[in-house]
């Protein structure tokens, strides 16, 4: 017995015993270390990899700027970490900024933020700076994504010819039912506006997976959902999760003879997985708001706060300055490209303020359940847009709001 | 084609299975090799079709010996095996099934396949749909089916496992006549592994009787069932001169039991054992015996009838049970059932020793293990795994591990595999907790056995019961004619 | 006779040895072949797993519910039954805790607590942990009776209970589920109420004594039952050959579901020490994130010796958490990205190194135990 028990340590000390020590980078002076954690894997070509490659992007662009980030941290993919151990880890390594990249990171971010003071946490997609709940050192940073997907609706309504679009969604919360909505409300407008036909008959079909992206066993798988839509008669599929089984099933199907077109989402280079077919894609570009943050934490100027990036309306593509764009995708003919531009326009002029813009959330609006969201002409707020509830400017504290709702009209779960 | 097995030796560990065994089997005649289970019949036809190969010996064919690696071997020499169950793929068609394991390209010619099939269908007169799936079939078909393959295989030596089992009496008479035909008309050579003696006498020209492994003498057929019986189970010797035992109150009644098992059916059987009897069952096995042993021990529960214990209704009552009320069940693959292989001899004992407290009494058990291996002549150790003891030591150490006072004793096949003085010993265990006042009911393939040692006989045909009042007067010739069917 | 048992158990000892080394070397391999430097590996598993007390803490916190899942696993593999449904089990019991929390503790501010027993917080947690060894006993106590009821093979029966389970557990706190917070974006329930949190050391805010202390108990529990009680032999038995133990006279069927529960209610204590830890306090989307397969490796690793359990399942601690540390160090220290899968990659090979070393050693060493013992006076008779 006891020789097993001593053969064992010795086991247990050969795998431990620590051996020489190497020479290894460490923190110099003049560098600015800040950690990214990232929920699923940084080359998903999705929403994971559109922060990596913002990161690289603050490298480059900030001086002496050191990015060390943690990949795929979540508790199916790594059950033996908490974003408390990893933080911990990366502030040991001299990060002094950390990014927790997901909505799955916000209330661990809260409470972690509080055990290291001189550490800046910036939770994205988060809203807890919006209420002055969060701890001094946590602020919020979002994209204005709710443009992105109303073109991404109106290029799924130009394009339709069974008038049915399918929407693989993550799961549901205020963020992902704003989404939702805003491609819902391009595709409406641009079926009844460009395409003459009646919005009413354009069919908008939802389906939740569970996640953000594929976990074997635990959700809906993506493809499968995918696959059963586009049987069902979608034409156009419009992704909302992080990952592009959406494009590939529909370049499948296309490349078996079928009319079918796909709307990938998150990352800029997502249409690269079947591009005959994609029409286009609505992408955060972390990059420009990384560098104003990382710039900013490092110069000891950065005040926490909620920050609710829209796009550059001059150019909604330009990689220095943007923070949402949309890339057309060559699945989308000259004439359509032309009317998108046309929609955009639209769209700037509206958020700009303009006369003649256009702004889709304006009264009347219903949510699913029968209720009025907006009032005949009545323009929503940000609140009102951010938490997708009509009463969410009266509410004093986040629990008040009550639970986001997908518009009238839109098949498919609200909750 | 004339095969020989010359020198067939072949162990599972302790088990001698053939020891030296040399057949000839001729070409155009038909061969019965006999043996009661784990005489090594099985054992010997493997080896010959390929499907195991001998420690030693040879398998000769048209006097060139050759060697089996696989079944596929031994077919290419000419030598086919029917297995009891047919090794068919149930999902594809008769047709696909009658191609299966030809040597040739992945696309089979499969209009020269059906050709060839329905030609030798119109031969043998069987009524076989090519197209039919082979899960639709019966038994006796799938046999067809199965005889067909072997011969576009070109086999030339045909074994048959016990091929009239689950079949109809249609379907045996057309199996034998394509048996007899084969052999006379084309010089095959048929042998048949049967139990069915009746079988035998219809079709063979020949019988190989092996027991406990060994070829024990050959008897050419025609001839009455008892000389096939008497070689199987050896000289019904002298029954030897008991002291009179007082015969208590009844301790199991049965009471028109009838069983349904997968195999057969045993119909109401009537029986009364009184405290101190011993009861012998007779039987070629699988004639529903084993099915009444375990009735009794409330292993299985019978379709109809009754069992008391010491005058209490036992149906429907379970095993554990049946051993409280005094019912102890010894059965035949010890190793496989009854004892745990892996576990030693101390272990067995810490398991069955009654106890009320929740830990083990190790010391109490290693005490016991050694004072009862000791007193039942168990050579082994405490600590020894009960794998590693003979047979006979097994046996004996089986018998050590039963509670003192026992009401009612079942055993299957106490003293198979046992050597002479082995299985005196266990006998006089048994008949000492006989006048301890057990009723002892013991299943036993050795007629020489049962016709010493019990006081009443009860023998089993096909799940029928004959109940032989006095064995005093039972000759060897009668108790043969019994086992085989003729009342 | 001492020394016989010593040479006896030699192979025992020296299998999983050499798994363990080969499976380094394949490893130092692996590195290698990825560019790594091997030698300061050794340096990262270190700083991930013992360097500091936070990292002792953190490995200590992965350890406990491996292990306890581990013991319970014991009994089972012991009594011959594949428990695979340990995972789901885990998962009901991170579920159960979850649900004693809600019904007992003051869940959503002012509302008061569903069912107000006015319970302290040792009452509470004492509640919570026996509400998660229930939920994984019942769900170890389906695939039980539905192996020796219905028929079904436990490892088919397990692998459905875990996708219930697991489905189960989304359904509750995804896409507006009864437990998800309202308006809540993240796939989890709200943190714990203070009054349902565990005491946590002084020093280490991530680590509760009280896990340690309940896996010391389930130790000691499960030490008696394999090496003391007459059922931990029964079940040896059973394990070896369960007709030969029915009929020496072990209620088998009793003892399958008996043990199934027991392992189930330790694996539902893993689900609740997973959900209670200091670090998490919610129930989250994969609350066991495979923690029950991993416990399984350890199990077979450890050729089901409840002694051995505890150091098989720290070596596989040590790998999980070890090899995130040598991931995330090569990448922030070299800029150097090792696959993802390592770690399992590591798992995994120091399990097929050492199965592979058993194999061989039944191959070429038998145990002496398995030859026959000769017997004198049959060899002289015959």
């Amino acid at each position: 017995m006891f020789k097993k028990l001593g053969v064992l340590f010795v086991l247990v000390a050969v795998v431990l015993g620590g051996v020489a020590v190497s020479p290894r980078a460490s923190a110099q002076d003049d560098e600015f270390i800040f950690g990214v954690i990232l929920v699923g894997p940084k080359d998903d070509r999705g929403w994971s990899q559109a922060h990596y490659d913002a990161g690289l992007y603050v490298q480059e662009n900030v001086p002496g700027a050191r990015m060390i980030e943690l990949e795929s941290l979540n508790s199916a993919d790594r059950p033996e970490t908490t974003l408390d151990q990893v933080v911990e880890d990366m502030v040991a390594q001299g990060a002094q900024l950390i990014l927790t990249t997901s909505a799955d990171f916000e209330v661990d971010t809260t409470v972690v933020a509080e055990f290291y003071p001189d550490v800046t946490f910036v939770n994205i997609s988060g809203d807890d700076a919006l209420w002055g709940i969060a701890p001094d050192n946590l602020g919020n940073i979002m994209g204005k994504m709710e443009y992105g997907k109303m073109i991404a609706g109106c290029a799924a309504a130009l394009k339709t010819e069974t008038g049915k679009l399918g929407y693989v969604g993550p799961l549901i919360d205020p963020e992902t039912t704003r989404l939702t909505n805003s491609v819902y409300l391009g595709a409406r407008y641009c079926y009844e506006n460009y395409r003459g036909m009646d919005p009413d008959t354009l069919q908008f079909q939802v389906t939740w997976i569970g996640f953000w992206f594929n976990i074997p066993g635990v959700t809906l798988d993506p493809t499968e959902v995918s696959n059963s839509m586009l049987d069902s008669g979608v034409d156009v599929l419009i992704s909302g999760i992080d990952t592009t089984e959406a494009i590939v099933v529909a370049g499948q199907r296309a490349a078996e003879g079928n009319a079918v077109w796909a709307i990938p989402y998150d990352y800029e280079g997502a249409c690269e997985e079947s591009p005959d077919i994609c029409l286009g894609v609505p992408y955060f570009h972390w990059g420009p708001a990384y560098v104003e943050l990382v710039t900013q934490v490092k110069e000891g100027t950065y005040e926490p706060s909620w920050d609710w990036n829209g796009p550059d309306w001059s150019d909604i593509n330009n990689p220095e300055t943007t923070a949402v764009g949309y890339v057309y995708g060559d699945g989308l003919t000259d004439d359509e490209k032309a009317t998108l531009d046309e929609f955009i326009a639209g769209l700037a002029a509206g958020a700009l303020g303009e006369e003649g813009g256009l702004n889709l959330f304006v009264g009347p609006l219903n949510l699913q359940d029968g209720t009025v969201f907006l009032e005949e002409g009545e323009v929503a707020t940000e609140k009102q847009i951010w938490y997708m509830a009509a009463n969410a400017d009266e509410a004093t504290s986040p629990d008040e709001i009550s639970p986001p709702q997908l518009l009238e009209g839109i098949q498919g779960a609200s909750q | 084609m004339k095969v020989e097995l010359k020198h067939i030796s072949k162990t599972f560990g302790p088990v001698r299975a053939n020891q030296d065994i040399s057949l000839t089997f001729e070409a155009g005649r038909i061969y019965a090799i006999l043996g009661e289970n784990g005489a090594g019949k099985s054992t010997l036809m493997k080896i010959m079709s390929g499907y195991q190969s001998a420690d030693s010996g040879e398998v000769v064919v048209d006097g060139q010996a050759l060697t089996f690696n696989a079944p596929t071997d031994a077919i290419a020499s000419g030598i086919g095996m029917l297995y009891q169950d047919p090794l068919d793929f149930p999902p594809f068609t008769v047709l696909e099934n009658f191609i299966a394991g030809r040597a040739g390209g992945f696309l089979p010619d499969m209009d020269e396949a059906r050709h060839q099939f329905m030609a030798l269908i119109e031969r043998f007169e069987f009524d076989l749909d090519p197209d039919a799936y082979v899960d639709a079939l019966t038994i006796g078909e799938r046999q067809q089916l199965e005889i067909l393959r072997l011969l576009s295989l070109n086999v030339r030596a045909l074994i048959l496992d016990e091929p009239t089992t689950g079949i109809s009496a249609e379907q045996k008479t057309a199996l034998f006549n394509v048996l007899k035909a084969l052999a006379r008309d084309e010089a095959m050579t048929v042998i048949l592994v049967s139990h069915k003696l009746e079988d035998v006498i219809e079709l063979c020209d020949e019988a190989y009787v092996l027991r406990r492994g060994k070829f024990v003498g050959q008897q050419s057929i025609p001839c009455p069932i008892s000389a096939l019986v008497e070689l199987m189970f050896g000289k019904v010797i002298e029954r030897q001169a008991r002291p009179p035992v007082e015969v208590g109150d009844p301790t199991l009644v049965v009471d028109r039991l009838c069983i349904t098992s997968r195999r057969l059916t045993v119909e109401n059987v009537s029986l009364e054992v009184h405290a101190g009897e011993v009861i012998g069952l007779a039987g070629l096995d699988g004639s529903g015996q084993g099915e009444f042993v375990r009735s009794c021990a409330g292993l299985i529960k019978p379709e109809d009838g009754r069992i008391l214990i010491d005058g209490r209704p036992m149906i429907g009552l379970t095993y554990h049970q049946f051993a409280r009320a005094g019912v102890a069940f010894l059965p035949a693959g010890r190793i496989e059932e009854g004892l745990i292989g892996e576990m030693t001899v101390t272990d067995h004992f810490a398991l069955t020793l009654p106890s009320r407290a929740p830990w083990v009494n190790w010391p109490r058990a290693r005490h016991t293990a050694q004072a009862r291996i000791t007193h039942f002549n168990v050579k082994g150790r405490p600590g020894s795994p009960v794998r590693t003891l003979s047979g006979g030591n097994q046996q004996r150490f089986a018998l050590s591990l039963l509670p003192q006072n026992l009401r009612l004793l079942l055993l299957e096949h106490p003293t198979r595999g046992l050597d002479v003085e082995s299985a005196n010993y266990i006998w006089e265990q048994l008949l000492e907790r006989r006048r301890g006042g057990t009723a002892i009911v013991f299943i036993s393939a050795e007629l020489d056995e049962i016709v010493a040692y019990s006081d009443r006989i009860l023998v089993f045909f096909g799940g029928r019961v004959t109940l032989v009042d006095d064995p005093e007067d039972m000759t060897a010739n009668r108790l043969g004619e019994l086992i085989g069917g003729r009342l | 006779m001492f020394l016989n048992a010593v040479i006896d158990m030699l192979p025992a000892i020296l299998a999983p040895v050499f798994g363990i080394v080969a499976a380094l070397g394949i490893i130092i391999l692996i590195l290698e072949w990825q560019g790594a430097d091997p030698q300061v590996a050794w340096d990262y598993v270190y700083e991930g797993t013992l360097k500091t007390a936070a990292n002792r803490a953190d490995l200590m916190a992965f350890w406990m519910p491996l292990a306890i899942t581990a013991f319970g696993l014991v009994l089972t593999f012991t009594a011959g039954l594949w428990n695979i449904g340990v995972e789901g089990q885990l998962v009901m019991g991170a579920i159960g805790g979850t649900w004693a929390v809600r019904l007992f503790t003051e869940y959503e501010a002012g509302k008061g607590p569903a069912l107000d027993l006015g319970l302290g917080r040792d009452g509470v947690l004492i509640l919570c942990f026996v509400f998660a060894a229930a939920a994984g006993a019942l769900w170890a106590v389906v695939a039980a009776v539905l192996k020796t009821r219905g028929g079904v093979n436990e490892i088919f029966g397990g692998v459905a209970l875990n996708f219930i389970a697991q489905t189960f557990n989304m359904y509750l706190i995804s896409n507006g589920g009864p437990w998800q917070p309202v308006g809540s974006r993240a796939t989890e329930t709200a943190r714990f109420p203070e009054i349902a949190r565990l005491p946590t050391h002084a020093e280490f805010r991530r680590l509760s004594p009280t896990t340690i202390y309940i896996t010391i108990g389930a130790f000691v529990l499960i030490l008696l039952i394999m090496y003391v009680s007459r059922w931990g032999l029964q079940l040896r038995a059973m394990g070896k050959n369960q007709r030969s133990a029915f009929l020496l006279g072990v209620h088998t069927e009793r003892n399958i579901i008996l043990s199934m529960a027991l392992c189930g209610s330790l694996a539902g204590l893993a689900g609740a020490f997973r959900v209670l830890a200091p670090d998490v306090t919610k129930l989250t989307a994969t609350p066991s994130g495979g923690m029950g397969f991993l416990a399984i490796l350890v199990v077979l690793l450890a050729s089901t010796s409840a002694i051995l359990t505890p150091f098989v399942s720290f070596v596989f601690a040590v790998l999980s958490k070890g090899g995130q540390r040598l991931e995330s160090g090569y990448q922030w220290d070299y800029g150097l990205t090792l696959d993802r899968s390592l770690v399992r990659v590591l798992q995994s090979t120091v399990v097929l190194m050492v199965v592979l070393a058993f194999g061989v050693r039944n191959r070429y060493f038998p145990p002496r135990s398995t030859l026959p013992v000769v017997d004198e006076d049959e060899v002289a008779r015959t």
